[in-house]
């Protein structure tokens, strides 16, 4: 008896040391004695993310997850409203003197977290960090000048290029003196314009924000917003049931179960992301047009949503389906396995000589190439499926060691030159991922990228998708309308077609 | 006996510098690059050459494992390619939480199975036997991911008891705890149930009876106490299958833990990460064996014995021949 007395004591006392070991891990934020309420309480939300980055400094992070936390702790220079439209941020007003030059009204009242107040300089500051920063150093790559006088702060670009105030929507206004002072210590301790102030950030895990006492456009109605990573879409979700989290995104297999339960909110937002099929055009068999368009042919783009997903959508441009330049051409091809067999016949490829490549991806199970494989058999085309570590992915494409890949991506700014650029010479490797040369793409992104007619751009962008569905370098597969939940009492947040969710004007009750 | 541990404990060194070298080699021959996936796709070569230039990834492989065992030598792990920050750093904030949950699934397994394979065995081939050995193949036949969301759903959704993420609080502990034991309580359990079942057959068992001493003695003092030596030997494997084998639950209970970390690591090919926890779990196997190891002084004498002259000796050969 003694024994089993012991027993249970060591245990007991085991599991108290395991439990000291296990509190306060995290690395915190320097808190800000004027913050109140930093521990949270009852007007506080969690948030479940997918991920909560290792390293907050949103230009380094570029990932949508990242983005959605350090949004409410600064403001970026300008803004794109929910259906892409220019908004002003920091900057409030623009001219374009000439196509080059562009001066920036620096707005009045920016104040940083530490008291600071924003100025020119400290936009100069932000454009002029990027180009250290190898996720965002593109964009630095085109200016030939930044200055500040005043509250103006004027960029020469080194060629016209209309999407360039687009792209300002992706860079946050940062304090010269701060990150001078803090070194790379940034990443773990940001600091901004923004409504909310970073208390505890666990990288990983979580990332605590408390609304800004201070902030000249009024304290946020949230005092204290938890986001926390959950991988698991199914685990994300029981939370959002049990109570332990007050928003998430759902996945398609938990919809119907989100809009029965009264407690919640749940709401579908068409997305920016963009699913698609590439082809390697340098080499053979996918240099020859005929072999690409077979392919498209081949591909059942509505047939197969019905194993994709509910939040899928079948598309037919490369451009984001929510965009404006998003355009379905007359020469658009649809599923013909008869017209993809017709034209293998001619390129030579039959029974007694059958067309085989190999698919990579980097998903796992993708059971629409499985599908796609099953189609492409039945016309004697024999394919290899390979899912690759997304990095190995990453080094073959840009360094054109595949045949056919499958993939996706988003866009935060809207700037039809991103999309324009799958087609351009001069982007291979980054967006132009079929390596894919044709004069007129090029002459015609040339014009769009220097008109500031925006009839002439959208002209050259669609022009732009004729092309593409002759020549098939790449196609469009799918879109997809995300799913999100949230507790019934909150009010008032915002999820951008980008994916980015805003819960600065966010209520409880 | 401190000699015999310090003996062990150096017999770590070569187990660790042959186990982080078959690692760096797989990891640096891997198809894959770490500036590709650290920089993004957009990344120039210029760049990408820096950064190899400014984490030794320029450097032979040979040169780049001598420079990372001279770091680990001074304890330091490195800085991660990804984040930026320092990976003891790193593993500092994630360790406890793969701590709690591998040495709390340890105690709570064995602290069920012992006696309920001691209750197996005196209740062989009964109904209760019977019973649990359906229930306990189902048991080890449900994957801990999907155990894990019905816990969920039961304990957080329906019943509103338990959290069901975060490994904050104990309470916070259960539900994890709870999953990654389920399947390793029915195969503990019935290995304790042959070994007890096996010793319960033993002559001295026969003879202790055959005196008079009572049965709960008879159980516990010898045929038990015989029994713990393999079970001592299958506790020192669990450390490291349970340390090892936390992603699932890690990933399923969104806790910040290290096989998440080494996981997202291997990912994004951060090998500094990847070492770290790699020689981290190394060390807590070879931890594990060792304290199983002195267990078995503790059990049997005769091995303590053993173990206060220094350590098993090789028997010369000539010794041998003459014994």
């Amino acid at each position: 008896m003694k024994k089993l007395v012991s027993l249970a004591l060591a245990t007991a006392m085991t599991m108290s040391l395991l439990a000291a070991c296990g509190g306060d891990s995290g690395s915190k934020a320097t808190p800000d004695p004027s913050v109140p309420n930093q521990q949270g309480g009852s007007n506080a939300i969690t948030v479940v993310l997918q991920t909560v980055g290792n390293n907050m400094d949103p230009c380094f992070a570029n990932a949508i997850t990242t983005t959605t936390i350090t949004d409410h702790i600064y403001d970026c220079l300008v803004n794109c409203g929910l259906d892409f439209s220019l908004q002003p941020g920091v900057i409030t007003s623009w001219e374009q003197p000439d196509e080059l030059t562009y001066k920036l009204t620096v707005g009045d009242g920016f104040v940083f977290q530490n008291g600071d107040p924003l100025d020119a300089g400290d936009v100069v500051f932000s454009l002029e960090r990027l180009e250290d920063i190898p996720q965002a150093a593109d964009l630095y790559a085109r200016l030939a000048s930044v200055s500040a006088e005043g509250s103006v702060v004027t960029v020469v670009l080194k060629e016209a290029d209309n999407g360039f105030l687009r792209e300002l929507a992706e860079i946050p206004a940062m304090s010269k003196d701060y990150c001078e002072e803090v070194g790379d210590a940034y990443a773990n301790a940001p600091m901004g314009t923004g409504p909310y102030q970073m208390s505890e950030y666990i990288p990983g895990e979580k990332a605590v924000l408390t609304a800004w006492a201070d902030y000249p456009g009024g304290k946020a109605s949230i005092d204290t917003i938890t986001f926390k990573a959950i991988e698991e879409a199914s685990a994300a979700y029981i939370a959002l049931e049990s109570g332990d989290a007050d928003f998430s995104d759902v996945d398609a297999p938990d919809y119907s179960r989100a809009q029965s339960n009264d407690k919640l909110t749940f709401t579908q937002v068409d997305s920016a992301y963009t699913a698609f099929v590439s082809m390697n055009t340098q080499a053979a068999p996918f240099d020859n047009a005929n072999v690409r368009k077979a392919m498209a042919y081949a591909f059942n783009t509505e047939g197969y949503l019905s194993v994709k997903g509910d939040n899928y959508i079948a598309i037919d441009s490369m451009f984001p389906m929510v965009s404006e330049y998003h355009y379905t051409p007359d020469n658009a091809i649809t599923y013909d396995l008869d017209m993809a067999k017709e034209l293998l016949a001619v390129e030579g490829y039959n029974e007694n000589n059958p067309l085989t490549f190999t698919i990579s991806g980097y998903s796992s199970n993708d059971v629409v190439m499985q599908a796609y494989q099953a189609d492409l058999k039945s016309i004697g085309v024999q394919v290899d499926l390979v899912t690759q570590e997304f990095g190995v992915f990453l080094d073959n494409m840009a360094s054109m060691n595949f045949q056919m890949l499958t993939g996706g991506w988003g866009d935060t700014t809207g700037n039809p030159l991103t999309a324009a650029e799958c087609y351009w010479s001069g982007s291979f490797g980054a967006q132009n991922i079929s390596f894919y040369e044709n004069a007129m793409c090029d002459e015609l992104y040339n014009t769009a990228k220097a008109s500031n007619d925006p009839a002439k751009v959208m002209d050259a962008c669609h022009q732009i998708q004729e092309i593409a569905w002759e020549d098939v370098p790449m196609f469009p597969t799918f879109g997809r309308s995300d799913g999100y939940a949230y507790n019934k009492d909150l009010t008032g947040v915002v999820i951008y077609p980008s994916g980015i969710v805003s819960f600065r004007e966010a209520k409880l009750g | 006996m401190i000699k015999y541990i310090l003996k062990r404990i150096l017999q770590i060194i070569p187990v660790l510098i042959g186990v982080s070298a078959i690692v760096f080699l797989m990891l640096s021959f891997s198809p894959g690059e770490p500036a590709r996936l650290a920089l993004g796709m957009n990344a120039k070569p210029e760049q990408i050459e820096a950064f190899n230039r400014e984490n030794g990834l320029d450097q032979p492989v040979a040169i780049q494992y001598v420079n990372y065992m001279k770091g680990l030598v001074t304890g330091d792990l490195g800085t991660s390619y990804t984040t930026k920050q320092r990976v003891s750093s790193m593993i500092a904030i994630r360790l406890p939480a793969t701590c709690i949950l591998a040495f709390g699934s340890l105690i709570l397994t064995y602290l069920v199975a012992i006696p309920l394979g001691i209750l197996l065995a005196v209740k062989q081939n009964t109904w209760f036997d019977d019973l649990y050995r359906v229930a306990a193949l189902i048991a080890s036949s449900i994957p801990a991911f999907w155990l894990g969301l019905l816990l969920m759903l039961l304990f957080s959704v329906k019943l509103g008891l338990l959290p069901s993420n975060g490994f904050d609080t104990p309470m916070h502990w259960i539900l994890p705890l709870l999953c990654s034991c389920f399947g390793t309580w029915a195969g503990s359990s019935r290995y304790i149930r042959a070994m007890v079942l096996d010793t319960i057959r033993q002559d001295y068992v026969r003879t202790a009876r055959a005196k008079g001493t009572p049965e709960r003695q008879v159980l516990f003092r010898h045929a038990f106490k015989n029994a713990l030596l393999p079970l001592i030997t299958s506790i020192g494997f669990s450390i490291g299958n349970f340390f090892g084998g936390s992603i699932v639950i890690e990933q399923v209970f969104g806790i910040n833990g290290m096989g998440r970390m080494m996981l997202n690591a291997l990912r994004e090919k951060d090998i500094p990460t990847v070492m770290a926890g790699v020689i981290i779990t190394a060390i807590m196997i070879a931890l594990g064996n060792l304290i199983a190891d002195l267990l078995y002084g503790v059990v049997d004498p005769r091995i303590r014995a053993v173990y206060s002259s220094g350590g098993p000796k090789k028997v010369k050969k000539k010794e041998a021949a003459a014994a």
